[in-house]
This record gives C-alpha cells, sequence and structure tokens, in this order.
C-alpha cells in the first residue's frame, strides 16, 4: 500500500480525461469554427475521445477504498463537492461523445444531420471544458495542499487537456494515414501544430509564471516546494515537463518545415504527451510529497511506485493496454474516420 | 452511620463525573468541544493507545495521536507534548468536498462519518489541514476521531479523555456555562490550530503559542505520527 493518499492511479485519471476532453474539442472545429483543414482529422479525434473516455474511470475506480460503493455519487451525489460533478458530467459527456460518433458514422446523410451536428459540437465543447476544467479545481481548491492551492490550475488543466488530446490525435494521424499508405493533409497537419505551439506557449508561460511568484512569494511551504522540485521531482518537473514536453516542442513546432513533416509532428506530439503526463504526475504526486510533520513545520515524503499490486507499474501498463485495446476497437467499430473530408462536406 | 452511607451513595454516582469520566447533559441541544491544556499534557500517549483500544484504529493509523516536537540546542533545551485529533470545525473543509455527503456535521458540533456510505476515494483526507483523517484498509472507508459516539451516547466522556493522567484534555458542551470546557473557555487563554484556514476549528489549546511558536534558527526536531524523525 502506498504511502500517499492518491497514487499513480489518480495522475493517470487527469491524463485520459485531458485527452478524451481534448479530442473532442478538436473534433468539433469544422463545425464551430468551420475550420475546414480540420475535417481530416475530426471523426478519428471522436474516436480517440470516445475510447479515452471509456478508460478514464478505470484507475479511479481501481483506487477507491469501496469501489463497490461507486455508485453512491449517482444516487447520493453531495452538490457542493466538485467530485460528484464528476459522475454526472462523465455521463452526460459519454452519451453526447456516443450519439455524436453514431451520428456521424451512420445517420450523416440523414436530413436533419445538418442541424443536430452544430447543436452536439456546442454543447459537447462546453461539457469537454467543464469535464477537464472540474478536475483542475479539485486541486486548485485544496487549501491544504501547498502546491494544489492555485487558482490557475483549472486553467492549466484545459489547456494541457487540447494539448494531450491534439497531440494524440496528430500522432494516431500520421501512424493510421501512413499504415493505410494514404496521403496526409500538410495543412491539416500545420494547423494542428500551430494549435500545439499556441497552447504550448500558454501551458509553458502559466507554469514559468507559478514558478516565479512562489519564488518570489518564499512562502515556508514553498521553501520545502523548492527541494521537492529540484530534488525528487527535478527530473520529472525540470527535465521531462518542462524541457522535454515543453521547451523542445516549443521549439520544433515554431518551424513551419516541422509542422509540415509527419515524422517531426509525431515526435513533438509523443514529446508533448510525455510532458503532459509528467505535469500529471508532478501535481499529484509532488503536492503530496510535502508532509506537515507539526504546525507550520514541513517535512518531505517520498513515493517509490511499486511494481506489482495496488497501483503499481503493472497495473497501469494494463490500464494502458485496454486503452490501446478500446481505440482500436473504436477504430473499427467507427469505420468512418477516414471520411471525416466528405462526411463534413 | 446513615449520613456516611447517604455520603457514600452520593460520592460514588458523583464520582465518574469528578475524575472527568461521564458527561453533564444540562442542555437539550449540546455542543460538543474539548480542551487540551498543553502545561499539563506529559507525554504518555494514553489517550493515542485508549484511542485505539477502544476504536479499533489499525496498526500504523492513528485518530488522535501525540506529537512530540524538541527544541533548542543542548543545554538550552525543552519538550512540548502536542496532542492531535479532528478539529470538529465549524467549517470543516472535509464536508463539503465528499462526493456522497458520507461526511457530515452533526447538530452536537461532531463531524461524523456514515461508514455505509463512504466510497473511500480519500478526498476528505487531502481537504483536511489537520492531516486528522486516514483510510481504514480494513473497512476500505476514511476514518476519523468522532469523540466515541457509543460512549457519548451512554454519557461518558472520549476514551481519550477519561485516560488522559495529567487531566489535560477536557471535554464538554460549549451550551452548558458550567461544563468544564465553558468554564475554561470564560476564564482562561485558549488558542486554535492555524485559524488561518478559516474552519473554524473547535479544539481548543492552553499553552499553544509556546508550543508551536517558531523561532528563525531553532533546531526543532518533531516525532511526526508514524515514526521517524524529522529535523528542522
Amino acid at each position: 500500500m502506498s504511502n500517499l493518499v492518491w497514487d499513480a492511479l489518480i495522475s493517470v485519471y487527469p491524463f485520459f480525461s485531458g485527452i478524451a476532453a481534448g479530442a473532442f474539442i478538436i473534433s468539433t472545429l469544422p463545425v464551430l469554427l468551420k475550420r475546414d483543414e480540420f475535417k481530416e482529422i475530426s471523426l478519428l479525434s471522436l474516436a480517440i475521445s470516445w475510447a479515452t473516455l471509456l478508460i478514464s474511470p478505470v484507475p479511479l475506480l481501481l483506487h477507491l477504498g469501496s469501489p463497490w460503493r461507486a455508485g453512491n455519487i449517482f444516487v447520493f451525489p453531495q452538490v457542493s463537492s466538485p467530485m460528484a460533478l464528476f459522475g454526472y458530467l462523465w455521463a452526460i459527456f459519454f452519451i453526447l461523445t456516443t450519439i455524436s460518433i453514431i451520428v456521424y458514422n451512420w445517420f450523416h446523410s440523414a436530413p436533419w444531420f445538418n442541424s443536430l451536428a452544430p447543436a452536439l459540437a456546442a454543447i459537447g465543447i462546453i461539457v469537454a471544458i467543464l469535464f477537464s476544467g472540474y478536475i483542475g479545481f479539485i486541486f486548485g481548491s485544496n487549501k491544504a495542499v501547498e502546491l494544489w492551492y492555485n487558482p490557475m490550475i483549472p486553467v492549466s488543466f484545459i489547456l494541457s487537456a487540447i494539448l494531450s488530446g491534439t497531440a494524440l490525435v496528430a500522432i494516431l494521424y500520421v501512424a493510421i494515414w501512413r499504415l493505410n499508405a494514404s496521403e496526409l493533409n500538410r495543412t491539416t497537419l500545420n494547423s494542428m501544430g500551430r494549435v500545439l505551439w499556441w497552447i504550448l506557449l500558454f501551458d509553458v508561460a502559466l507554469v514559468a509564471a507559478e514558478i516565479f511568484v512562489r519564488t518570489y512569494m518564499q512562502t515556508a511551504g514553498w521553501q520545502i516546494l523548492h527541494n521537492i522540485f529540484t530534488e525528487q521531482l527535478g527530473f520529472t518537473y525540470f527535465g521531462v515537463q518542462l524541457i522535454i514536453g515543453g521547451i523542445i516542442p516549443l521549439i520544433v513546432l515554431s518551424s513551419k518545415r516541422a509542422t509540415s513533416s509527419g515524422g517531426a509532428m509525431s515526435l513533438m506530439s509523443l514529446l508533448i504527451l510525455i510532458g503532459i503526463f509528467a505535469y500529471r504526475w508532478n501535481i499529484i504526486i509532488g503536492g503530496q510529497l510535502v508532509v506537515e510533520a507539526s504546525p507550520h513545520i514541513y517535512t518531505t515524503t517520498t513515493y517509490i511506485i511499486p511494481l506489482t499490486g495496488h497501483g503499481s507499474v503493472l497495473w497501469i501498463t494494463g490500464i494502458f493496454l485496454l486503452w490501446a485495446f478500446l481505440l482500436s476497437l473504436a477504430l473499427v467499430i467507427f469505420s468512418n474516420w477516414k471520411m471525416g473530408a466528405k462526411i463534413y462536406g | 452511620m446513615a449520613t456516611i452511607n447517604s455520603s457514600f451513595l452520593r460520592l460514588q454516582e458523583e464520582l465518574p463525573t469528578l475524575l472527568n469520566r461521564r458527561i453533564r447533559r444540562k442542555s437539550d441541544k449540546p455542543k460538543w468541544a474539548m480542551v487540551i491544556d498543553l502545561t499539563r499534557c506529559v507525554g504518555c500517549y494514553s489517550c493515542q493507545v485508549s484511542c485505539k483500544m477502544e476504536n479499533g484504529v489499525p496498526y500504523e493509523y492513528f485518530r488522535t495521536h501525540v506529537e512530540i516536537i524538541e527544541r533548542g540546542t543542548y543545554p538550552n533545551t525543552r519538550r512540548v507534548f502536542l496532542p492531535r485529533l479532528c478539529n470538529h470545525c465549524d467549517k470543516p473543509s472535509c464536508v463539503p468536498v465528499c462526493p456522497v455527503g458520507a461526511t457530515y456535521k452533526r447538530e452536537d458540533g461532531i463531524v461524523a462519518v456514515d461508514y455505509d456510505r463512504c466510497i473511500g476515494c480519500g478526498y476528505c483526507i487531502q481537504a483536511c489541514p489537520y492531516a486528522a483523517r486516514y483510510p481504514n484498509p480494513e473497512t476500505g472507508t476514511v476514518d476519523k476521531c468522532d469523540y466515541c459516539l457509543h460512549k457519548l451516547a451512554d454519557n461518558e466522556v472520549p476514551a481519550c479523555v477519561s485516560n488522559c493522567m495529567g487531566g489535560a484534555r477536557i471535554f464538554g458542551d460549549l451550551n452548558d456555562p458550567e461544563s468544564p470546557v465553558s468554564v475554561i473557555l470564560a476564564s482562561k487563554s485558549v488558542s486554535t490550530l492555524k485559524p488561518e484556514t478559516g474552519n473554524q476549528p473547535r479544539v481548543y489549546y492552553i499553552g499553544l503559542e509556546e508550543a508551536v511558536r517558531i523561532i528563525p534558527g531553532e533546531t526543532i526536531v518533531v516525532n511526526p505520527k508514524i515514526g521517524g524523525v524529522v529535523k528542522v
């Protein structure tokens, strides 16, 4: 059993929910913003969102002390709790995504399609933003944990959700199209590259602002957090989250040559995804590494993810394999994902 | 002889109250609170041990614990004992975050857990600024001090209070002006832990400032609740 209340399983959850929300937001761009270049990947994004949404509650359920009572969230929801919203938001989002993907795959010739599609997209984008934002709110509103207590975390979670969703869509777009020997649409790739670059810029700016403000304030909690970020989380924070997942993609994607290249886009998107996972890890695990030994006397604890057992590497690998299976299944069931440009007309 | 007998009977009846074992129930709507007099705590751990025995608290977990804080450098050193438990806040941050309403504030001021409803998500543990909750691995729920509700139902004080050999833990009804807690609050200087959280904690301490005061550059050694020693 881990010494942390919220272990590695909890960092997997916002990673999945971010991808699901981000991919959905990307899928709505042709309908809501009339960005035609996204038509090609719109249905692929929707399938990714659907499969990722389906897997997202699994790490949460596995983490609960009494998973057999998980239904209590629906039966006895307490409206003051952002976590209680989860059940409803997830359910609404899943129903919307399922309806959208069914409509786009099998009813795109129906007379009501053109009026229903924008409505589904408009409601869906609001739910997607709420779905990724509320997770940030759970952390950002927690005054008991120094690292989490930050009103900008919900914003950062929404940005990183769009970032991770777009990144995974870009990776799978390049991989699947190449496997099928189809030609990649350079305009689509370029536009995705631009979305990634701008959001990454805001994300890195937010992190930099947080570091600057906290370092300047020098609160008692920050002094110990500083030790955590420079020692225990030095590699995952500065190395993976900031440099590998932030600054390198930011530099590379500033070049149009890179955003037009399938290989460069895939590689940078992979780095961004790794960086986002590190971000979830650093926030969730990092926040709990500061322990108050006595009132206003802080110390640190350590966390090493176990190889087997509850919340272990084995469990998380299993969840990721299940996710890969669901993604493949989604692409088989909703097989119109290559027809995006045609369906959107 | 008859006088002696009646005095003995009265003493037998009142002794538990005099020994701080039974509760004076004077008000219809009690509001329970605790005062911990740090000047009387000897760090014997009776409260910690008796709580674990009374409530079947699992190994390595505590509903209440005693922090030992050593301050200063030899030969100018001193030791402070700081008993900790759920503060049964008036504005508890653990209550609104519970997704299923399993944690709730009772009318008598006690923050309790409905163990049949709790899903064990741990959100309340993260939200508590006093680190007063723990995940009970035996039940799959979150657990915490509830002032020994089962003993209160029998008009008995919590186990930690009745077993405190120094009489450092005092329990009573804030709505009864004659209860030991009310008397102390009216006559002595008390303070609470982390008032800046806005949680309005209802465990009061006598001599707290001296215990938690941080003098820059001073060596402080804290014995946290689960093993180990922390040097600050």
